[in-house]
């Protein structure tokens, strides 16, 4: 590559690195704003004196979240859902884009199916009936209430299949002609080969199911089976007590700002972990498959 | 709300709770092999087995929890099971949940009653709403419905899915803890569930003047400058400016605050609300004027009056540049707990929220308290807190049990309320007693009460339910009157272990306790009451939030010398002109059709 050494491209490369690098500061300032209350004392976090470095140094905050049931019930509530909601997402992606993938002439009827899906993905039955279904199949408070509905993301699937279809069909035409079975070429070639996709949609829902807080929020009628999200979503809403009755335990969140900072990074943390192994896979992976010969 | 002893959560190791697992009989036989002598166990009521009792018998520094008794025709005999929504969070023993813990198990002996949870929610707005919306679209109302949203109240009304309980209440209520508790103000705890004369539903009242203000003030600063706790606004203001003058705060120089304020003047924490009483007047409040009308109190000329003071005193720096920009509880910890300010007017509880943060910032910090200034004309006048809160409690139309849930109710609100029957909860879940190593002991001789201890929100109903609904709003001074009057008076060596706890209080739980007192005592004579109290009307929905914003606007330009005072004569007008005068029609139109 030949670089352009004008003053002007110098100068506007480097109002663009400034520009960026500020982004970037931006999208961490409150991260790192969260962090420092997180380590601070009850008094100064809750004070608003806190801004970047925490005060009054203390884990105590940490040791309270650690040790809070609910905290804890809730935070095995939401890996159980990740870890089973992303293999169940994955496996029915992977199962239903693979014959989609093929011909049309291999695979009689395949547009109907495709039709089926997009319609899926564009129309929905709306909240109540939904929920009917979901009390009807007896999911209420149960893990099956939060992944079933969504078992199939059928958009990751069709990124699924545009990704098998970029796979060239000579590779799949001598495993046939060796004696190979779909099953075996699923296995043994396209997930190979197709594994940045799979990472960056493993990604995808892992983080999806991380996050989602609704629907737990609709199908726990128990509120002690709220998943992470949907647990922190009720205790960082900011209370005004003006026109409400003074609760001794509103009184305790009001002054707990530290404590809440705590578990929004303990809840943050393990999603983030996440992100530098597949964030290699994650760059090339998100445009493989949208691109087709 | 209750008091908390030091503590902290992450003291309690799970094992704290083991010997809860233990049954009666085997707890029984483990602590005659341990301490060769049989336990005496307090009397069982009836059948009620005494290892449901609450309280702590057996200790040698316990006490014993007297139950009342037993409700005619009770317990039922089968045991009857009602559904009913709870509002949560909650957090129980291992084993332990909210269909099965101490509460539900005493509860069934006592009643015959088994509950069984509909569906539950936490604090949220949105959340309490959700879930009641669903359960009227999937037709599966519960039996009994916990602190329903006035919205969702009337919708149910609308459609008549609530029981009319007239009757059964008028039959079975228990005359002292239920009826008499909930007489106060003229029948104002009704004004949601009395519905055209009929009880379609029980009140959701909280705790007696719990928001009301007092002047909290610094006496050595008082003492420092040479003065005493100011009567009158006017002293208040020359108080103020003395301690800004001398500069006692902490911090850098010229930092002190005269008076802490907040973002809004009238609210829950260093609130503005007894200046603008002082003339007679509560912004944002609606008040019957001398024509039986009511009138908005904000476009009011006297508001125009406490404007042209509050905007003089930000001019000398009472007030903090930014007061404009900070929440209440940022004033309770930044100013009141930073001791850069030494007077807030605020309610009984600020001696547990802000003042501790004070003196443990400056041991040397004093507090005292004092009355509400009066206004030039000998006004003295605050924002009245109303125990009546925008929630009931209502039963599912066409439930047969609404007399045992009544009875249920009147039982508990006589166990919780009453001083006399020592309910302090129950051991393992509210207190636990430590031997002297600190480790769990039930026959240990140090008291060690739980974090947050909120003893009575395990069970179905108002007194017990969660967001500590009573039926007795003067339940907080009712104990600290028994306990003044009847613990004090027991000799020292024969006070059991919780008398001790809550008699040896430190400086600012005595304070707590005289301005607690002195606020419900004068709680229905200063208090300037709302008396719009229903759902927001038709344009209040439409043009509501824009009116607030430019009345809000409007304060805080003309305190901080941004807008001239003038200003809120051209307010008035636009207040009028931008559908207040439509609403003021509308609120009328209720008003009139109430009497």
């Amino acid at each position: 590559m030949i670089r352009d050494s004008s003053w002007f491209s110098r100068f506007f490369d480097g109002f663009n690195y400034v520009l960026l690098t500020v982004f970037a500061l931006l999208c961490l300032a409150p991260m790192v704003h969260i962090f420092a209350v997180s380590l601070s004392g009850r008094a100064p976090a809750t004070a608003g004196f806190v801004s970047f470095w925490p005060i009054d140094f203390t884990l105590e905050n940490y040791e309270e979240v650690m040790g809070s049931r609910t905290f804890s019930r809730s935070f095995i509530i939401s890996v159980a859902r990740v870890l089973s909601g992303t293999s169940l997402n994955m496996f029915l992606i992977i199962l239903t884009a693979y014959p989609l993938s093929k011909t049309p002439r291999a695979f009689k009827g395949r547009a109907i199916f495709v039709w089926f899906f997009v319609f899926a993905m564009l129309f929905n039955g709306g909240l109540i009936p939904t929920f009917f279904v979901v009390r009807n199949l007896g999911l209420l408070n149960t893990l099956g209430s939060l992944i079933l509905p969504n078992a199939l993301p059928i958009f990751s699937m069709i990124l699924m299949m545009n990704f098998f279809r970029s796979v060239p069909k000579e590779l799949e035409e001598s495993a046939f002609i060796d004696g190979a079975s779909h099953w075996r070429v699923l296995w043994h070639i396209y997930i190979p080969l197709s594994l940045p996709a799979i990472a960056t949609l493993t990604l995808l829902s892992a983080v999806n199911h991380w996050n989602a807080w609704f629907d737990a929020l609709i199908y726990m009628t128990d509120v002690a089976n709220y998943p992470m999200q949907t647990y922190l979503r009720t205790i960082v809403v900011e209370l005004d007590l003006t026109n409400v009755g003074i609760d001794p335990r509103d009184l305790q969140r009001l002054s707990d700002r530290a404590i809440r900072g705590a578990q929004i990074i303990v809840a943050t943390v393990p999603i983030l972990v996440v992100y530098p192994f597949l964030q290699r896979y994650f760059i090339s992976g998100i445009v493989l498959g949208a691109v087709k010969e | 709300m209750n008091r908390k002893l030091p503590f902290k959560t992450s003291d309690l190791k799970p094992s704290r709770r083991d010997f809860l697992r233990l049954s009666g009989a085997s707890m029984a036989a483990m602590m005659m092999a341990r301490y060769g002598v049989p336990p005496v166990f307090a009397q069982g009521m009836g059948d009620i087995p005494a290892e449901l009792h609450p309280g702590s018998p057996n200790n040698p520094r316990g006490w014993t929890t007297a139950l009342p008794p037993i409700p005619e025709g009770m317990p039922v005999d089968p045991p009857v099971t009602i559904t009913g929504s709870r509002r949560g969070p909650w957090e129980f023993a291992d084993g332990d949940d909210i269909e099965n813990s101490n509460f539900t198990r005493l509860n069934a002996a006592v009643t015959g009653i088994i509950w069984k949870l509909a569906f539950s929610w936490t604090d949220n707005e949105e959340e309490v709403l959700q879930k009641y919306n669903l359960a009227i679209a999937s037709n599966e109302l519960p039996d009994f419905m916990e602190t329903v949203p006035l919205q969702i109240y009337g919708e149910l009304l609308d459609n008549d899915l609530v029981e009319d309980i007239t009757e059964v209440w008028d039959a079975v209520a228990d005359p002292v803890w239920l009826k008499e508790a909930w007489s106060f103000g003229g029948g104002a705890a009704w004004q949601h569930a009395d519905v055209n004369g009929r009880k379609m539903s029980l009140p959701h009242t909280e705790q007696a003047a719990q928001n009301d203000k007092l002047l909290w003030i610094r006496q050595d600063w008082l003492d420092a400058v040479g003065m005493s706790i100011p009567t009158t606004i006017d002293e208040l203001y020359q108080v103020a400016k003395a301690f800004v003058d001398a500069d006692l705060g902490a911090g850098a120089e010229g930092s002190t605050i005269g008076i802490a304020a907040a973002n809004n003047p009238v609210t829950w924490y260093s609130s503005l609300d007894p200046i603008f009483g002082a003339w007679g007047v509560m912004p944002g409040y609606w008040t019957p004027n001398e024509g039986g009308d009511l009138q908005y109190n904000s476009v009011l000329p006297e508001i125009k009056e406490v404007l042209a003071l509050l905007r003089q005193w930000y001019a000398e720096g009472i007030f903090a540049q930014d007061y404009f920009t900070l929440r209440p509880p940022q004033t309770a910890f930044g100013q009141i707990g930073a001791n850069t300010c030494g007077i807030t007017m605020s309610p009984a509880f600020a001696a547990l929220f802000g003042l501790p943060d004070s003196v443990t910032n400056d041991p040397s910090a004093r507090w005292t308290w004092g009355d509400i200034p009066a206004g030039p004309t000998g006004i003295k006048k605050k924002a009245w807190s109303n125990p009546v809160v925008d929630s009931v409690f209502c039963f599912r139309k066409g439930f047969e049990h609404v007399d045992l849930v009544l009875k249920q109710i009147g039982w508990w609100a006589e166990l919780l309320q009453n001083p006399e029957n020592r309910y302090h909860g129950f051991e393992g879940t509210d207190y636990y007693w430590r031997d002297d190593d600190g480790e769990v002991d039930p026959m240990g001789a140090n008291l060690d009460l739980a974090s947050g201890y909120d003893g009575n929100k395990h069970i179905w109903g108002p007194p017990g339910t969660n967001g500590s609904a009573l039926t007795e709003p003067r339940f907080e001074t009712n104990w600290i009157k028994h306990r003044r009057e009847v613990w004090a008076n027991v000799p020292e060596d024969e006070r059991d272990a919780y008398m001790e706890a809550f008699l040896g209080g430190d400086e600012l739980s005595v304070l707590w306790d005289d301005a607690n007192v002195f606020a419900v005592e004068r709680w229905e004579l200063d208090g300037i009451r709302n008396h719009f109290t229903t759902f927001p009307t038709r344009t209040m929905e439409r043009a509501g939030a824009s009116l607030a914003d430019l009345e809000a606007e409007t304060f805080v330009n003309i305190i901080t010398g941004q807008a001239s005072l003038d200003d809120f004569d051209s307010f008035a007008s636009d207040w009028a002109a931008g559908g207040g005068d439509r609403i003021t029609d509308e609120v009328n139109e209720w008003w009139h059709g109430q009497m």
